[in-house]
């Protein structure tokens, strides 16, 4: 027979997991530090690719200049701005997705803690029909 | 007032009975009103400007995430550009990927911000997108903003200086190059612009979470606020070439469509249906899960029994108080309505016809109707009990009732006497 209590948890649970619950699941399957450091590591590479092609958009820009003078440029010096740029640029985007992603993270937890609790209410259900239906075997095995 | 709650209890009934088709036309109309401005703006390619085409992908889009609406938005301006110049469309491509790794990638949930801006630009109303971002949203929409407004700028100065050429020779495609490169180091108004949109958008959120009343409509109002006089202070020092006129024009369209959103926002939050699917060992469950809301909107109607006003002021004064029913002593207390009785006098008031005698009849009713269920119940108890014993014959109701109401009256009297 159907059980209303448990068909009403399991949309519960349902509505969660294919709504917003699907990225705090995906979540929860690393622990902080792994996420944010995961996060961090995608965040340098989108950002050395971005970086890069604002500099070859910038070389084909400066494209005549830098042909016309390639003898007398200071290489020295284009490349120590352009690393410290990129640096620069590093470190603001490094801490903003440390802050962002621990953010992200931590308010994922909170809503997290609710679908747990009612996976355990779950639980504790089968384990009662396990026990009803094992009684009921029983039974049936006494009377036979 | 009662008006406004019957719309609102109208609205969520039919957006729950046809949100199926409701959801998929907003999307629908969004998506070809999008693929519409794009090729009217741009047009260089005959073929996507077709009406089929358009319908078609809008159709898509009406069916499928919003990110799908964003890139093929994207596709379409690509494709546009490169049926005018290859290496245009390519300069566009690379801009749009720097824009994904810088800005986009962190809210991909907000990419229809980026689309959104360059649409309602050209309908004079892109300031609508920051206090609705701040309003429903939060500061991390400052980066898809900024995306968007990049993005319209961007593809202005392109449509500028797009010459038709299919040429990849470099002695064609450098002083094109250039002159593009220049023009958007030029452009000021990309960081003045998206500077104010992420002004507003933090204002906005910022007096939104205030614990006030009327916090959402103070907000907009902020955010309408500090949209005008950061565009004035920009153009002042620093000239921008937004047009002051338009802009406060803009401002005010943007405002009253953001209310008409609010309003819709608190019609039809957490009144969507829900349909799931699931199972467990028995069976396979198809849930359609509808949100409890309250829909019965309770009706008053005044009867004005004087038109004239002929209180005295003994009366009017009388207003002002409420009645309440002091048990210890029986009295009838008069205690002020405002102010939560701080201050105010309270006035006892003994016997006498006054609004307070209405109010003990009342009681005395109800302490009758409530004695004469429990006389009720005991009769029915006892007959019970006499009937399953043998001693008496299943009486009627009506005479069950009289023979209680003898014995009651007899045991009253009874009392009386002693």
């Amino acid at each position: 027979m159907l059980n209303i209590r448990k068909t009403r948890l399991m949309t519960k649970l349902a509505l969660y997991e294919t709504g917003e619950g699907r990225r705090d699941i995906r979540l929860s399957k690393y622990y902080k530090t792994d996420y944010v450091r995961l996060q961090i590591l995608k965040t340098v590479l989108a950002v050395t690719v971005g970086y890069l092609l604002i500099l070859l958009m910038v070389v084909l820009y400066k494209s005549e200049y830098l042909i016309a003078q390639a003898v007398n440029l200071d290489y020295r010096a284009i490349g120590v701005t352009v690393f410290v740029i990129y640096v620069v640029l590093l470190t603001i985007y490094i801490v903003g997705a440390i802050i962002g992603y621990s953010i992200q993270y931590d308010l994922s937890r909170g809503k997290l803690t609710r679908y747990f609790r009612i996976l355990k209410i779950m639980k504790k259900i089968y384990r009662e029909e396990e026990g009803s239906g094992a009684a009921a075997e029983k039974e049936e095995e006494g009377n036979g | 007032m009662v008006k406004i709650l019957e719309l609102r209890s109208l609205l969520r009934t039919y957006y729950q009975k046809f949100q199926m088709i409701v959801d998929p036309l907003i999307k629908f109309i969004a998506a070809f009103v999008t693929f519409l401005v794009i090729n009217r703006s741009l047009g260089y390619n005959e073929k996507l400007e077709k009406t089929v085409v358009v319908l078609l992908v809008s159709l898509l889009c009406a069916f499928t995430p919003s990110s799908i609406l964003v890139f093929l938005a994207m596709a379409f301006v690509i494709l546009h550009i490169a049926s005018a110049s290859s290496f245009m469309a390519l300069f566009a491509a690379l801009i749009f990927v720097v824009l994904y790794c810088f800005f986009l990638r962190f809210a991909p949930q907000y990419g229809y911000v980026v689309v959104a801006i360059p649409i309602l630009s050209t309908l004079h109303m892109p300031y609508l997108v920051p206090i609705l971002m701040g309003l429903v949203a939060n500061p991390i929409t400052i980066l898809p903003s900024a995306c968007g407004v990049a993005v319209y700028y961007i593809l202005q100065i392109m449509k500028e200086h797009t010459v038709v050429s299919d040429s990849f020779a470099l002695d064609d495609i450098l002083p094109l190059y250039t002159e593009v490169f220049e023009t958007l180091l030029a452009s000021k108004d990309i960081l003045i612009v998206s500077g104010v949109f992420a002004v507003v958008i933090i204002v906005v959120y910022i007096v939104r979470r205030m614990k006030m009343e009327y916090a959402a409509e103070l907000a907009i109002i902020a955010g309408a606020v500090v949209n005008v006089f950061g565009f004035l202070i920009c153009d002042l020092r620093f000239d921008s070439g937004v047009t002051l006129g338009s802009m406060i024009v803009g401002t005010l369209i943007s405002v009253a469509a953001a209310f008409i959103a609010l309003f819709f926002k608190r019609v039809l939050d957490y009144t969507a249906v829900e349909n799931v699917q699931f199972e467990d060992d028995d069976y396979y469950y198809y849930v359609k899960a509808v949100p409890k809301i309250e829909i019965g909107v309770a009706q008053r109607t005044v009867e004005h029994i004087n038109a004239k006003d002929e209180r005295t002021d003994e009366e009017e004064d009388e207003d002002d108080y409420e009645e309440v029913l002091d048990e210890e002593t029986g009295e009838v207390i008069f205690r002020p309505k405002s102010g939560g009785g701080a201050g105010g006098q309270v006035r006892r008031q003994k016997g006498g016809k006054s609004s307070g005698y209405f109010y003990r009849k009342m009681q005395e009713e109800k302490q009758k109707i409530r004695e004469e269920e429990q006389q009720r119940a005991r009769a029915e108890m006892r007959a019970a009990k006499r009937y399953e014993s043998g001693e008496e014959q299943y009486l009627s109701e009506e005479d069950l009732m009289r023979s209680e109401q003898r014995r009651h009256y007899q045991e009253e009297q009874e009392t009386q006497e002693r």
